[in-house]
């Protein structure tokens, strides 16, 4: 087994607002080894941002753990103190934000910007630290370094930005890189190259990667393991083949159904609207949009349902009681292509 | 694997399909929706503060414009020498000082009304001429806010017309308009407000006139920019395009959309309004005697501060009040109007 | 940036132009004599006097006359100091204005800064309404109410500084507070929305994520971004000051132009009046285009273009 660096386990949290309590995180597990990446795929207000981070620390101030770990090289992050979360965040687990056009310091040097983790993490001076962020800039493909070291952030495209954020979140060569939707804001092609710096640097640094989105058609050439979550909880774990040509649960195979492909004619949606969290439901959280639904997916939440080594899915169609259903046309065409897919690999 | 460990018992029941949910229960809104001036009232009503000053205003406002069939000019100018300098007396507070008629002279406590009928009251004492304090102040807070009133008015009125023809036309006009205002506003408030006042003779008139002239430009920049915005929006171009007339879509479109920034803008230019009489009177080149206002009671109370100084406190915990009070006033309207609180 | 200045000066000039012209034809308009004991003077005195100061030429030819002394600072004689040209009035008195105004804005700016900023960090807490209602009572009760109070309290009665005058620094202090307590609540309540503004957003986020400390966080990404709009606000406050220090200036005895204007105006000492207003224009307009400048070097966003 590959080394194992985060390991999350039972993670619930919950959010004070005015209408009470908000069980925005309700036990929730994942682990994330060395090197690899993993994409949290959800809808927004499904919890994923939530969980990213807790792993860095800084969540909004209303919200509270409730239960649960997050073992970081086994030990549990959500113990540490303050002083400990700085020597951790920006050097041994780094993240990146959403919108590049806000997340750099409008009236500071992009190097300094670049510089300030070194310095404050590795003990570097000024001038060692510019260096390594010339160096970093060369990395994220910022031509002409030299002179753009010393410019501001309005003179940089949002996709120039991003390649900066991503240096920063890199200079000090973190162990776990938070990737929060870090290419919806920008435009399509951009993203593309966005995507590709991230596998580059990903292999040179040899760092983990743990990737939030709600597009899975950016997953596909990103992820090893895709978690899919939905209501503060996740629904299905697999690896990003299995997620995508064998998934078994109804809301796994509405998010790939509603996916554009070069066949279908119009884009499927799900109908409704995921519950409200201050009062969850007591079942599966799906089951009042699912078209599959059992009388027992409002009773009763389903637990995981391993179907092979790696692939997990919560949902009831997997007992062994429950009725064989045929899903949608798209999930039986790439059922199929699964099935080619393991007797080639046999052979 | 986490099993959920509820006693729901799995029978083969369990798993027969159910049409879907009616997803009509989940999108429910909850809460009846509310308009925006609804959002603003319950926002606003929540601010205390805001509320309590809103309540101090109408207050004073009643108290001013209502005594007006006790209290006038004419009756305020009668002296009544026999009464002169009397600190304030109170039925029933003869042990407390400053309300029982005594005043400190040379250190010890004198009863200033001996010589005075008993069961002569004053609640804020009179004057130098024995004038009552309390008449006084009533009618100068009238003045005062009557002057702040009528100048904010003007300067809504200049600043919404200039703002909207400004924003509206576009192209050159607004080039030009916009130049003028800069030109304006380059000029200090000051300078404006003391020519006018050298030109036109001295009075309630002419400081109305000069407050308005020297202050609306911020209004007319505010309007300005809101209608260019709003030129855009797609109801107005829509009502443009059917062929309204421009004064119509000014009235029926724009000016409700503006009234946030005309009420809050307004709000603010009465402090002042009020700040700026009470200084122009303060220093004698604004209301003076036999006139009252606010100004005039703290230039009179001023001179004789160091022996009486109940004639200044009173009238300036006054003036202090309603410039607190409108300021409260005018952040709880911009914070119900705009919850994120940008200024 | 040289295009822009340029056009910047142009509208300076043209600005303190139209005002000089401005004030000269209202002047002309005014009814009466400016001299001072006309009453008791007989046809000759007038016509030698008229003489004396001009007041016998074509107004064309008197306008010129002044529009060419005003571009040189000169402003013509005073109505009530005989022979004492307008200029050296004002120039006598210059210094004091200007150091008490310089004074007030630097101890309002950096008190302001202080009180808005805790406010922010403290958001939400007793100390930031603390905060709010001193900006707000500073905001609201008025600079000349507050200097007679200071000077009844803690000149007369505690004597604590001179009550009134000008030459020593102890003088200063009273007048000092007095007009600063206006810039101070206004820079206290910017700071505090700025800085509420600069803290929620994206970049502190960052910079948290980066492992910078709260206080690393604030001092690096937080004040000088919260500072830099700032300086948008000089102008208005010079504005402010150039007014209270007509009436500070008189309660405090201070020999400097707010109290020479206030004299001129009460005794329709006309030259005198239109010299500080153009010195006063001349001032504002300078300010603006210095602010503008400094904002251009302080913000690296901001190119003074139009």
């Amino acid at each position: 087994m590959a080394n194992r660096i985060l390991d999350v386990k039972n993670l619930k949290i919950d959010f004070h607002t005015y209408a009470g309590e908000v069980k925005a995180i309700r036990d929730v597990s994942f682990h994330l080894d060395e090197g690899e990446t993993l994409a949290i795929v959800g809808e927004s207000g499904s919890g994923k941002s939530v969980t990213t981070r807790s792993i860095i620390g800084l969540l909004a101030k209303n919200s509270q753990i409730m239960g649960g770990q997050i073992l970081f090289h086994g030990k549990d992050l959500l113990k540490i103190s303050e002083k400990e979360w700085q020597q951790i965040r920006g050097n041994q687990i780094a993240m990146i934000f959403q919108d590049p056009m806000t997340s750099l310091d409008p009236t500071m040097k992009i190097g300094q910007q670049i510089a300030e983790p070194l310095i404050k993490h590795k003990g570097a001076s000024k001038k060692e630290a510019w260096a390594k962020a010339l160096e970093m800039m060369k990395a994220v493909g910022i031509s002409n370094a030299e002179e753009r070291i010393n410019q501001y952030p309005h003179q940089f495209s949002g996709g120039m930005r991003q390649r900066i954020v991503i240096a920063i979140a890199l200079i000090c060569e973190p162990e776990i890189l938070l990737a929060d939707e870090p290419t919806t804001a920008l435009d399509v092609t951009v993203q593309a190259e966005i995507l590709d710096l991230m596998k580059d640097l990903q292999k040179r640094v040899k760092t983990s990667i743990i990737f939030i989105t709600h597009d899975l058609g950016v997953v596909a050439g990103m992820a090893d393991r895709v978690n899919v979550m939905y209501a503060g909880e996740f629904l299905e774990k697999g690896t990003v083949d299995e997620i995508f040509y064998n998934p078994q649960h109804p809301y796994t195979w509405g998010l790939i159904n509603s996916m554009p492909t070069l066949t279908s004619e119009k884009l499927e949606s799900i109908p409704g609207t995921p519950p409200d969290l201050l009062d969850p439901p007591k079942g599966d959280p799906f089951a009042p949009r699912n078209k599959y639904a059992m009388k027992i997916d409002a009773q009763m939440k389903p637990p995981f349902f391993k179907v092979s080594e790696t692939h997990q899915a919560a949902t009831w169609l997997l007992h062994p009681d429950a009725p064989k259903v045929t899903p949608p046309d798209e999930i039986v065409r790439r059922w199929e292509h699964y099935k080619e897919l393991q007797a080639a690999d046999k052979d | 694997m986490d099993q959920d460990a509820s006693n729901v018992k799995i029978t083969p029941e369990s798993f027969e399909h159910v049409e879907k949910g009616d997803t009509q229960s989940a999108e429910h809104i909850s809460g009846p929706s509310l308009s925006f001036m609804q959002n603003v009232w319950i926002r606003f009503k929540s601010n205390k503060a805001a509320m309590i000053s809103a309540v101090i205003i109408i207050v004073m406002v009643v108290i001013a414009f209502g005594s007006s069939f006790w209290i006038n000019n004419s009756s305020l100018v009668k002296s009544a020498p026999q009464y002169a300098n009397l600190p304030a007396k109170w039925k029933g507070f003869d042990w407390l000082n400053g309300l029982n008629g005594k005043i400190k002279q040379n250190g010890v406590w004198t009863d200033a009304y001996a010589s005075v009928p008993a069961g002569k009251y004053f609640v804020a004492g009179t004057d130098y001429l024995g004038r009552s304090l309390a008449q006084r102040i009533i009618y100068g807070t009238k003045i005062s806010l009557i002057v702040a009133v009528v100048a904010a008015f003007f300067d809504l009125a200049i600043g919404v017309a200039y703002g909207i023809i400004s924003g509206w036309k576009g192209g050159m006009t607004d080039n030009i308009m916009q130049r003028i205002i800069e030109i304006i506003s380059s000029v200090p408030t000051l300078v404006i407000v003391v020519l006018m006042l050298v030109v036109l003779k001295p009075g309630i008139t002419s400081i109305i006139l000069a407050l308005a002239i020297s202050s609306w430009t911020t209004m007319a920049r505010q309007i300005r920019a809101e209608t260019l915005s709003l030129k855009n929006e797609e109801y107005i171009l829509a009502a443009r395009s059917l062929g309204e007339s421009t004064f119509k879509i000014a009235t029926k479109h724009l000016i409700p959309n503006l009234s946030s920034i005309i009420i809050i803008q307004t709000m603010y230019t009465i402090p002042s309004a009020i700040f700026f009489e009470a200084f122009l009177s303060f220093i004698g080149i604004g209301i003076s005697a036999p006139e009252t206002s606010l100004g005039v009671l703290l230039n009179e109370g001023q001179k004789n501060f160091q022996f009486l100084p109940y004639q200044m406190w009173y009238p300036a915990a006054v003036l202090c009040v309603l410039m607190i009070a409108f300021n409260l006033l005018g952040d709880g309207l911009r914070d119900a109007f705009d919850p994120k609180g940008q200024r | 940036m040289a295009k822009y200045l340029l056009k910047r000066i142009f509208y300076m000039i043209l600005t303190l132009f139209l005002v000089a012209t401005i004030t000269f034809f209202l002047m002309k308009m005014m009814p009466g004599s400016p001299y001072a004991n006309e009453a008791k003077m007989t046809a000759t005195q007038k016509a030698i006097m008229n003489k004396q100061y001009g007041l016998d030429k074509p107004v064309i030819e008197q306008y010129i006359t002044y529009l060419a002394g005003a571009a040189h600072g000169d402003f013509g004689i005073s109505f009530q100091y005989s022979n004492q040209p307008v200029s050296s009035l004002i120039g006598a008195r210059l210094g004091a204005s200007a150091q008490l105004g310089l004074q007030a804005l630097v101890v309002g700016i950096i008190l302001g800064i202080i009180i808005g900023s805790i406010a922010a960090v403290n958001q939400g807490t007793w100390i930031d309404s603390t905060a709010t209602i001193v900006s707000i009572i500073g905001k609201s009760v008025p600079n000349f109410v507050l200097a007679v109070l200071l000077q009844y309290y803690i000149g007369l009665k505690l004597g604590w500084f001179p009550i009134a005058g000008w030459g020593e620094a102890a003088q200063t202090i009273m007048p000092t507070i007095a007009l600063s307590v206006g810039p101070l609540a206004e820079t206290a309540r910017f700071i505090r929305t700025e800085m509420v503004d600069t803290l929620s957003s994206d970049y502190v986020e960052l910079g948290k994520a980066k492992g910078l400390s709260r206080i690393e966080v604030i001092r690096k990404h937080t004040l000088r971004n919260s500072m830099i709009p700032l300086v948008t606000l000089i102008g208005p406050y010079a504005v402010a000051l150039m007014t209270g220090s007509m009436v500070i200036e008189n309660i405090f005895n201070i020999p400097g132009i707010g109290e020479q204007f206030t004299k001129s105006i009460l005794t329709n000492d006309y030259p005198t009046i239109m010299g500080v207003s153009m010195v006063y224009c001349f001032g504002l307009v300078v300010i603006l285009l210095l602010t503008d400048i400094v904002y251009s070097l302080i913000d690296p966003r901001i190119r003074l273009t139009d």
